[in-house]
């Protein structure tokens, strides 16, 4: 009961850190299977069930933008983030800074 | 890779049209890239084993293809609480009726049983069907199109006071009850042959064909608004049980149905004769002093129920003159 609560709480707070972390990652151009990795490398696993529709929803958003390649002898979808993208990860990443603050803030009250 | 391209063709069922090539592709990209980098560390292919674990390890084939879908439900968190609600009150509404009027239908008790059971379920799951498809739809125009279909329609100012006069909702069922029993009751009197009859004496009119009584002509001309009057009501009290809030308007109706029945009542009391004998039957003395009886009993009864409903229009308006009366009162004050 317990672990079942603070795995949901767990997911909850995962879910809009994750959507950052890749927009984050995108400044620079990636491929699916090249930012999970990259995404693990700095701690932050996500399943490839959930990277792949959450790439799709980013770019239908237009935050995203992305292309079809060939790299080693395979067509690649790369994804780089668009113009707009980064606008909203700017505005996004001043709110996180805001909310880690109060955070900050309330922690230490306590 | 066979297990692969089964595992593929299986995601791409499942994908929505249009988008298929395109996802299976990238998917295609991704498993490729873990085994290679799996036969990189072994330094030797997969086995057909450690293949099917790559792909159970990716997950059951419609649930990643599930992911790439839109709506995922039929009614959302924003819809459910209206729908539940909704589906609560349209339910009970219409269980009671069905109840009722399969309950009436002729045939021995187990043929009623079995019309009332059916009616029950097929209500049950029509009404079910027709409030979900409903409320599906509304949530899909508002995924869709992005429109408020209703839900940010309210104003803190319009919502009931606290201490705000109710209409229980068991009193407005148990009133719906009976008014549905009475219009069955009423409904089901086989009108062209001998309904006033059935009026007066329920199913045992059926019989008494040679009847030495007959009922004056008036009881014919009022039977059609006394079964108005009691759908107007039933109508009152499905509004009430959806807003038991609307205390003014159901007091003020309540009174003004009864009233209907009070005028009602006072034409059957001005009409010189409501029971008679019958004219194929011998006019005996005894049979004339019976018919007096039966009319005198008549116009008691219906004097009774008239003086019930003087009582239910006074009860009705009573708090509603009360509370303009302590209005007016702390206005004065003020």
């Amino acid at each position: 009961m317990g672990t079942d609560t603070f795995e949901n709480l767990r997911l909850e707070l995962r879910r809009g850190c994750l959507t950052v972390a890749v927009l984050a990652h995108l400044r620079s151009e990636h491929y699916g299977y090249t930012l999970r990795k990259a995404l693990a490398d700095q701690g932050l696993d996500i399943d490839e069930g959930t990277l792949y529709p959450l790439l799709r929803r980013l770019e239908s958003q237009g935050l995203l933008r992305s292309e079809w390649r060939e790299e080693n002898k395979r067509n690649k979808r790369f994804y780089r983030l668009s113009p707009h993208g980064a606008q909203i990860l700017d505005q996004l990443l001043g709110e996180w800074r805001r909310i880690n603050a109060s955070l900050d803030r309330i922690l230490e009250e306590a | 890779m066979e297990l692969l391209d089964r595992y593929l063709n299986a995601v791409k069922k499942a994908l929505p049209k249009g988008q298929q090539d395109d996802i299976v592709a990238e998917i295609y990209d991704s498993i490729q890239s873990q085994a290679e980098d799996k036969e990189a560390q072994l330094g030797r292919s997969l086995t057909r084993d450690e293949e099917a674990a790559l792909l159970k390890a990716y997950g059951n084939p419609r649930l990643v293809a599930s992911r790439y879908g839109g709506q995922q439900y039929l009614i959302g968190p924003t819809f459910l609480p209206f729908y539940w609600y909704t589906l609560r009150i349209v339910l009970t509404i219409a269980l009671i009726v069905a109840f009722f009027f399969s309950a009436m239908l002729p045939g021995g008790p187990l043929l009623s049983l079995g019309h009332v059971w059916g009616a029950l379920w097929s209500t049950f799951f029509l009404v079910f069907g027709i409030v979900t498809v409903v409320f599906a739809v509304l949530e899909y125009i508002q995924r869709r199109f992005g429109r408020d279909v209703g839900v940010g329609a309210w104003d803190p100012r319009k919502l009931p006071a606290v201490n705000q006069r109710l209409v229980a909702r068991s009193q407005s069922i148990s009133e719906l009850i009976t008014n549905v029993l009475v219009m069955v009751w009423l409904l089901s009197s086989p009108w062209t042959r001998h309904a006033l009859f059935y009026l007066t004496l329920g199913p045992a009119a059926n019989e008494p064909f040679n009847w030495p009584f007959h009922l004056g002509l008036i009881w014919q001309q009022i039977i059609m608004p006394v079964i108005a009057l009691f759908v107007l009501d039933a109508l009152l009290n499905c509004v009430n049980i959806v807003r038991p809030d609307w205390f003014a308007l159901r007091a003020y109706l309540h009174a003004a149905i009864n009233a209907g029945f009070l005028a009602i009542a006072a034409v059957l009391l001005a009409t010189p004769t409501l029971v008679t004998v019958s004219p194929i039957a011998h006019h005996t003395a005894h049979l004339l002093a019976a018919a007096g009886s039966l009319d005198t009993i008549a116009r008691w009864l219906i004097g009774s129920c008239a003086a019930v409903c003087l009582i239910v229009i006074y009860c009705d308006l009573r708090p509603l003159f009360r509370e303009r009366k302590h209005l007016k009162a702390s206005e004065v004050t003020c």
